[in-house]
């Protein structure tokens, strides 16, 4: 293991990959600070980038660009009262009630202060939790991957905001969408419809950026473009002693709460952020002022989504399943990489694991540096107008999404589902389950192919196995509670023009 | 939940033409599945759900949903002038060059659909180009294709 630790610590701190985690959280922070583009938008662009830049470097990057983006969400909503990230879409309510109460400072402090200890503390929990999972795993077979993904994406529809139904659907769609390109197992093209580029499948690349960045973009063109920018004065970005004496069993809390949540199928930061929120309304001794500036309030849900955004990576690189979509669009890097991220990720490419772990020690203390004496530059980007600043984020997707594969077939795919994650936004269909369901796609149909093929045709593989029927038990009870939620709820009535 | 009925409809179209294409590859066996068995299994799912949403939208059809809110008040024009510029991108892409299309692709959204004065339009389209192509051509050396007369 001191081994193991000693490799981690040498590969994190080679220039260049100090370089890649430097880029990682500094791109994070920006787009955590721009609403508009989210994580997984800004990990599907930079991707084509990575191609020339070793495995390694990839994932340092890219995982420095979702846990900075945790940082950097907190800033607008405390400051502006935008959230940045859905994840600290909580954080706006005592955050940006103690900045206009002038304690913005204390509150940028604490934010940033706790997200540094929680993502520490989660960290020590992935090195601690990761080995033995992996090798745990190793003894799984198809069956116990298939329901463990079920259980994935049962978990993510029955988590999301909008009609767990629909949910359902959309993942439905994302698996068959997965389908599209040739069969592994017989070489058969499907779905392709004679196109050749279609046959290594739909790219996730366009994919992701058409659902989340696209999408988004055209989410906020159909609004008038000026934002009107708050400004309040920053004074003392560190907490009193008496703020640390009310917020530590908070950010406590928060981290455990989020550590669980983000290792859950399904879960991750922004669930974390809500339901730590919730619990601390709930223990605290004056629930009735939450809303109105208090900095437990701030100081629960930012050290939850850093948690979170850390142990997220646990389920990806021990189990080789992504608990979520920006796990997902990892998944995909890894795999563009010829790293196949699962329990023999640890084994067989140690420098990888132990490199990833270690870079984000270092890029926690890069985003205090970063998170703290920056924070006027931060709002000052806020500032540029949308008007110029959605045609630049357009034009880098476009860039981003032809140079994959120098293929115009992409552009318009990734308009194509640019349009389709629009519409799903209209309709209430959330596009999280579609992009998960999709990239677990080839896995779910792989292990269940191998596992009918090992049980000769008997589902009741699924039920033979502990761990399998474990999670089949709640898979089944899930889908069941699901439709029966679905039929039994009654629709708001609101009036119709 | 007029918008749910069409949402379904066009879920029940999509997962019943899969279920015909899937059809066709080699269902197989359950025991040696197929090419086409999985993804039929998981289309015909799909369009019994979609047949769920769409019974349950009819029959709630006199009343309002929270999706028929989001199509209220919507600069519709805004949309569609960038999914055009979008989709002209990518159309004279290769034809008349990276850098003249990302110029164009610049002022109609700059200028067109962020309402931006003409000089400013101008201004942004022409710095994105130099930066653009300094960051992704020079440095990054992205096969870019180049226009007419090498522009």
């Amino acid at each position: 293991m001191l081994d193991y630790f000693t490799l981690g610590i040498q590969v994190a701190l080679q220039p260049v990959n100090l370089f890649y985690c430097f880029v990682g959280v500094l791109i994070g922070t920006l787009i955590g600070v721009l609403p508009g583009i989210g994580p997984v938008g800004a990990m599907s662009l930079l991707l084509p980038a990575t191609f020339s830049v070793s495995p390694v470097g990839a994932i340092i990057m890219m995982s420095g660009i979702f846990y900075g983006a945790q940082y950097g969400g907190s800033t607008t909503s405390i400051l502006v009262n935008i959230p940045g990230e859905a994840s600290s879409v909580i954080t706006c309510l005592d955050g940006y009630q103690m900045a206009r109460k002038g304690r913005a400072g204390p509150a940028l402090g604490m934010a940033a202060i706790g997200s540094f200890i929680a993502g520490t503390i989660s960290i020590v929990g992935l090195m601690v939790l990761a080995y033995p999972l992996a090798k745990a795993a190793l003894s799984f077979g198809p069956p116990e991957y298939f329901v463990l993904m079920c259980l994935g994406l049962v978990i993510l529809t029955f988590l999301t905001q909008g009609s767990m139904y629909k949910a359902l659907m959309m993942a439905l769609l994302g698996i068959l969408l997965g389908f599209v390109g040739l069969d592994m197992f017989t070489a058969t093209p499907r779905f392709t419809f004679g196109v050749n580029e279609l046959m290594d499948g739909i790219g996730i690349v366009p994919l992701m950026m058409g659902l989340f960045g696209v999408s988004e973009i055209l989410m906020n063109i159909e609004e008038p473009l000026k934002r009107k920018i708050y400004e309040t004065k920053i004074k003392g970005l560190l907490p009193t002693l008496q703020d640390w004496v009310v917020c530590k069993w908070a950010v406590l809390r928060g981290t455990v709460i989020g550590f669980f949540l983000g290792i859950l199928p399904g879960g991750g930061a922004v669930l974390a952020s809500f339901v730590s929120y919730a619990v601390e309304k709930r223990v605290s001794s004056y629930p009735e002022k939450f809303g109105t500036g208090v900095i437990e309030g701030v100081a629960a849900p930012e050290s939850a989504n850093n948690a979170a955004a850390q142990s997220s990576f646990i389920p990806l690189l021990s189990l080789g399943i992504p608990p979520n979509v920006v796990m997902a669009v990892l998944f995909g890097g890894l795999l563009i990489h010829g790293i196949q991220p699962g329990p023999l990720l640890i084994r067989n490419h140690p420098e990888i694991f132990w490199g990833v772990v270690m870079s984000m020690y270092i890029g926690n203390v890069m985003l205090l540096a970063l998170n703290l004496p920056l924070i006027g530059m931060w709002v000052k980007i806020l500032k540029v107008p949308y008007a110029i600043l959605f045609p630049l984020i357009l034009l880098f997707c476009l860039i981003g999404v032809y140079s994959v594969n120098n293929s115009v077939l992409d552009i318009y795919l990734m308009i194509l589902f640019g349009v389709v994650g629009y519409l799903m936004r209209k309709l209430d269909f959330e596009p999280a389950p579609l992009a998960l369901a999709y990239v677990l796609s080839p896995l779910l149909e792989t292990s269940l192919r191998q596992s009918l093929n090992i049980s000769g045709g008997s589902f009741l593989i699924f039920f033979s196995r502990p761990i399998s029927l474990v999670c089949m038990v709640f898979v089944i009870g899930l889908l069941v509670f699901q439709i029966y939620a679905y039929v039994k709820k009654k629709e708001p009535i609101l009036p119709v023009e | 939940m007029k918008i749910d009925v069409y949402a379904a409809l066009f879920l029940t179209v999509l997962s019943g033409v899969t279920c015909i294409l899937a059809y066709r590859l080699s269902l197989g066996s359950v025991h040696n599945p197929g090419a086409g068995l999985i993804p039929f299994g998981v289309a015909a799912l799909l369009g019994l759900m979609s047949v769920g949403l769409l019974v349950r939208g009819l029959l709630r059809s006199n009343v309002g949903s929270q999706g028929e809110r989001g199509f209220r008040g919507v600069e519709w024009r805004r949309v569609a002038l960038t999914l055009c510029g979008l989709l002209g991108y990518g159309a004279v892409f290769n034809h008349i060059g990276f850098r003249l299309s990302t110029f164009f692709l610049m002022l109609l959204l700059v200028g067109g659909v962020g309402r931006q004065k003409a000089w400013l339009a101008l201004t942004v389209s022409f710095f994105t180009v130099l930066f653009a192509y300094f960051i992704f051509v020079v440095w990054l050396r992205c096969p870019f294709p180049s226009g007419p007369f090498g522009i």
